[in-house]
């Protein structure tokens, strides 16, 4: 086959093929927001008793924290996250 | 005496030609890349070991009833390594960042634009003296563009299967180099403001969007492209068995085993390809040279697009994750991430950069899919 026939032929597929591909992932993207609309989101696992229990234990353990414990995982922190950026 | 010489005969020393040599000394090669360079070590160390026992002298590996020959005949010719490959990849892939922000999908269409242009790369290559480029050819070498070592490997296996050795070796190749070839690309198509854009929070993904999503590609795949089937079919059969949930078992398998076993043979019959007679000639230098462009091109349509889509959005969008489009999951993503973090060191873009990233996969099955339907 001739080359400016085959550049002819590689134009079509170029021009075909990109508008394929978008158009195929654009509906696939209306399928996803579709699908975002209409299924029920995840309901949050809770198991009734258990949460308030933890809720319980949770806020006593934080009052027994001492608060130089708190700064000092504070500063650790920053200086860590300062290190990352460095 | 005649004992002595017919062992003479026998040995490779006797037999060796040139050719042979090059090809074992370009298998060892991808040796080195493999074990001090590490690039893809999983694909480039099988392949190479294959490329030197294909060119033994009077070993007969490639020869009817040698091992490659038959590695080859079962698994590649037939499509079946890659397929089950993406079987595997499918079961790796996590779509929940794609699901969430579902727009990305065009980032990782419009990274597929690597692909096409590079249609005209091929066929113009064939004003080169010693270069011949028929459009299947042009076809397969142009999906070197979807970086996608599976897709690349089913393709060239059914539209040019002479031209597999080498198609295969500039796709996983370009793959390793993905960390020098993309962040140039996008430094220069991006200002030090547009990288340090911050994205918003993905949204959680339902455990039941996440089922229906490879249902829905599937349905839409046998609905309007059924030529992509093989490579999406097995792909969502292998996210199916990850969300779902309920076959753990299978989709570890798929993940883990399975792959692994035939990463072993593709490589190895990926490799009986790379002989003397078909990969030392000028076309295999073209082929890698577009290969080279077809993954610049896709990188900057990747960036362009997201560009594009950063002006009209409502939630802001960090061009950076265009680039993840082109697939080669997830090296471009990781990519993607550390050039944002250079211009934000507070900005992770990496989960961003997931859905584009996948999309991409998606992308290139689905262009893999148009050039089956028109040029096969």
């Amino acid at each position: 086959m001739d080359i400016t026939e085959s550049l002819f032929q590689a134009m079509t597929l170029f021009g075909l093929g990109m508008t394929f591909v978008f158009s195929f992932l654009g509906l696939l993207m209306i399928a996803v927001k579709l699908m975002a609309k209409y299924i029920p989101a995840d309901e949050p696992v809770i198991k009734k008793r258990v949460p308030q229990k933890k809720l319980a234990t949770a806020s006593t353990s934080t009052s027994e924290i001492n608060p130089q414990l708190i700064a000092a995982i504070t500063s650790a922190v920053q200086q860590y996250r300062k290190a990352e950026v460095a | 005496m005649d004992g002595l010489i017919t062992l003479w005969n026998d040995t490779g020393i006797a037999h060796f030609e040139f050719p042979d040599l090059v090809m074992i000394s370009v298998g060892c090669l991808l040796l080195y890349l493999a074990i001090v360079k590490k690039f893809e070590p999983l694909l480039l160390l099988p392949i190479g070991f294959g490329a030197v026992l294909a060119n033994i002298p009077n070993a007969g590996f490639n020869d009817e009833g040698g091992i490659l020959y038959y590695i080859y005949h079962i698994g590649i010719e037939t499509g079946v390594f890659p397929l089950i490959i993406f079987m595997g990849v499918g079961a790796l892939t996590d779509f929940g960042a794609l699901i969430a922000n579902p727009k990305t999908l065009f980032l990782g269409a419009a990274a597929q634009f690597g692909i096409f242009a590079t249609l005209f790369g091929a066929i113009l290559l064939n004003y080169v003296p010693g270069m011949e480029f028929s459009m299947t050819d042009a076809a397969a070498i142009a999906i070197i563009g979807g970086a996608d070592g599976p897709t690349a490997i089913f393709l060239a296996s059914k539209l040019a299967p002479d031209l597999l050795g080498a198609i295969a070796v500039a796709a996983y190749s370009y793959m390793a180099l993905v960390p020098l070839i993309q962040p140039p690309i996008m430094r220069a198509l991006t200002t030090p403001e547009e990288r340090a854009i911050k994205m918003k929070q993905l949204r959680p993904v339902s455990k039941k969007e996440k089922i229906i999503f490879p249902l829905v590609v599937l349905m839409m795949t046998i609905l309007f492209l059924p030529a992509a089937t093989p490579l999406v079919g097995m792909f969502c059969l292998g996210n199916l068995m990850r969300e779902s949930g309920v076959v753990d078992r299978l989709s570890s398998t798929a993940q883990n085993e399975l792959i692994n076993i035939v990463t072993i043979f593709l490589g190895l019959g990926v490799g009986s390809k790379l002989s003397a007679e078909s990969f030392l000639n000028l076309e295999t230098l073209g082929i890698l040279g577009l290969g080279a462009i077809a993954f610049s091109i896709g990188t900057a349509s990747g960036v362009i697009m997201a560009k594009i889509m950063n002006k009209y959005s409502k939630d802001p969008i960090n061009p950076l994750i265009g680039a993840a489009g082109v697939s080669a999951v997830p090296m471009a993503a990781r990519v993607a991430n550390k050039v944002g973090l250079e211009a934000n060191p507070h900005n992770f873009l990496l989960m961003h950069a997931m859905g584009p990233n996948v999309a991409g996969v998606l992308g290139s099955a689905v262009a893999a899919g148009v050039l089956l339907a028109l040029v096969g």
